[in-house]
């Protein structure tokens, strides 16, 4: 691919994600006419008001809701595909380093000790889990290059195990009123989200990829192997742990404001791979587009697919990758 | 001293207990070829890996250009050093992608490639015949091809000392001459590792000859390729005669399968 085919590519995924936004503001539990959304949005452009309900809905449910579904998507599959290139491991993603179970730690032990708090430190309390789940991987895996990758996988295991045993144990012993919200929240939902509460996903996943975009050529050195690498002047271990550590800040905050999503950090390498080649995996705009994208329409999908309910993200998203990789499986076969 | 470009002083390496490289000294001027030969497991690898700075010395120093490498930083190596290893099985990336990564140690935070980065690749890539496969992908090229794109990836690195590691491994006889010519035609100072003595002899202006972690014998060609030191290390019997090309010595190796 040219430059130019590439800025023309990312311009145009910019626009489709842009008029699927407008899509998705339209569709709901109500549908409300694309002009009608587009008058909420931006006023300026025409002189009719709109049925102040309809505004509502749009500017203070649907929209945050759909920009965290876009942050969140592109959030995930981006540090999918980094842990993917610094641990030379298709199969990585930010939950194999056992934030998920980390952040539900927190958030259980929120619900069961704190209940009458629970909605307000509920994200906070997913987040500290999600860090202490981190530090611990982090302190395993160690600033040695030598067999680091071996050590920071089998450590996300370990670490991945003593937290669901510890959440298990918990929700054991609560009520099932407890249970059931801790199930639903562990799912994934974007129902909560909120302008007030869009600040912090946002600001973690913008520095993240301005992050990522410093270290493009280091972390591309890190995939051909630590020993080239380090030929080539790159800090194998320290940018490697860099890395681990950003893509589960990114993760820790999109668990805490929207649950455990699963599939998607695994899910949208493997289709940028299939689709554009494995040289793309370090086009974080590109993932991070696609990945928003696929979001917006799961998130659709979860809230209109059954009337009047809502279906958990984490049941959509795991549907769609395991059929997903079964795709791939039989791609692979074909070929050789 | 003044005109060596590296200095090697008791080097000595070991994992666990166990000494891999014992007190290893040479030197090496400015514009020479060095062969490093010896058996399987005398400490080749090991030795280069040390000289690139990817394994730290248990005790003893290695000076590139008067200075310890430990005492810089790896990026300030790689500026110094380009590292051609044995063949990788897999790289998912373009030819030109592969040769672009050799900027790396030259770039800052953030810093993009310029047109002046991809006319470098370009003209790297032309330096080993292979500009038709800038956009290919790397794995579907020939084992000496691929040799070549990492050749084109040093010579975009422009470190003053190349350290290749048995690069005509694997090769027929054809690309690896081709390989070692191209190589000495660069005009750069060299270390390499090889297995074939009669390719060593031909091209080297110095061979190290390893055995057991420790340097057996170094000099000229015709001081180290001697029949009673050739067949002591190797053990086999040999017969040194002098090649009508280079007058170097060339090896004649006895199969036993006649009388």
């Amino acid at each position: 691919m040219s430059l130019r085919q590439h800025i023309f590519l990312l311009i145009a995924l910019s626009i489709i994600t842009l008029l699927s936004m407008v899509f998705a503001l339209s569709h709901g539990a109500i549908t409300i006419s694309y002009m009608d959304v587009l008058r909420s949005i931006i006023p300026a452009i025409s002189t009719q008001t709109v049925d102040p309900l309809m505004q509502q809905i749009i500017v203070e449910l649907r929209l945050p809701r759909i920009i965290l579904a876009l942050l969140a998507g592109a959030g995930l599959a981006v540090s999918g595909a980094i842990l993917q290139l610094v641990t030379r491991n298709p199969l990585a993603d930010p939950y194999l380093f056992g934030i998920s179970a980390g952040a539900s730690f927190g958030a259980v032990t929120m619900l069961t000790v704190l209940s009458h708090l629970s909605i307000l430190l509920l994200p906070i309390g997913a987040f500290i889990g999600g860090l202490l789940a981190v530090l611990l991987v982090v302190g395993i895996a160690g600033r040695s290059a030598y067999n680091q990758i071996e050590r920071m996988l089998l450590a996300g295991v370990a670490s991945s195990f003593m937290f669901s045993a510890a959440s298990s144990a918990m929700l054991y012993h609560s009520d099932p009123q407890a249970a059931a919200s801790i199930l639903f929240w562990t799912l994934g939902s974007f129902a909560q989200a909120q302008w007030s509460t869009l600040i912090a996903p946002a600001a973690v996943i913008l520095f993240s990829v301005v992050v990522f975009f410093a270290f493009s050529r280091q972390v591309m050195a890190i995939s051909t192997g630590d020993e080239s690498a380090t030929t080539l002047g790159v800090n194998v271990a320290s940018v490697r742990l860099l890395m681990l550590v950003i893509s589960s800040l990114i993760c820790a905050v999109i668990v805490a404001s929207a649950g455990g999503i699963a599939f998607v950090g695994l899910l949208i390498p493997h289709l940028i791979r299939l689709v554009f080649g494995q040289q793309h995996l370090n086009n974080y705009l590109l993932i991070a587009l696609c990945g928003g994208l696929f979001m917006i329409y799961i998130d659709l999908i979860a809230r209109t697919l059954i009337e009047n309910q809502e279906i958990p993200l984490g049941i959509i998203t795991s549907a769609i990758g395991s059929v997903f990789f079964l795709f791939i499986l039989q791609q692979r076969s074909k070929r050789s | 001293m003044s005109d060596s470009i590296l200095n090697v002083e008791d080097l000595c390496w070991s994992v666990k207990d166990k000494n891999i490289l014992k007190s290893i000294s040479f030197n090496v001027k400015k514009g020479q070829f060095v062969g490093v030969i010896g058996s399987n497991g005398s400490g080749k690898t090991s030795l280069l890996r040390n000289l690139y700075r990817y394994n730290k010395p248990s005790t003893g120093r290695i000076l590139l250009s008067g200075e310890d490498i430990w005492r810089q930083s790896a990026t300030a190596i790689a500026k110094q050093i380009s590292v051609v290893q044995q063949a990788p099985a897999s790289l998912p990336y373009l030819v030109r992608d592969v040769v672009n990564m050799g900027l790396t140690p030259h770039k800052a935070l953030f810093e993009g490639s310029n047109n002046h980065d991809r006319e470098q690749v370009h003209q790297a890539l032309g330096q080993v015949d292979l500009e038709q496969f800038a956009n290919n992908a790397f794995d579907t090229l020939s084992g000496g091809e691929q040799q070549r794109v990492l050749i084109a990836r040093a010579i975009v690195q422009r470190g003053q000392l190349l350290i290749m590691d048995e690069p005509t491994n694997h090769l027929d006889i054809h690309y690896q001459i081709d390989i070692l010519k191209r190589v000495k035609q660069l005009g750069r100072t060299v270390i390499v590792s090889l297995h074939d003595l009669n390719m060593a002899s031909a091209f080297c202006d110095h061979l190290i000859l390893l055995h057991r972690g420790e340097i057996y014998c170094q000099g000229t060609p015709s001081q180290v390729l001697k029949q009673e030191i050739i067949s002591k290390i190797y053990d086999v019997d040999v017969t040194v005669i002098t090649h009508p090309d280079h007058d170097k010595p060339h090896l004649l190796f006895r199969y036993g399968t006649s009388q």
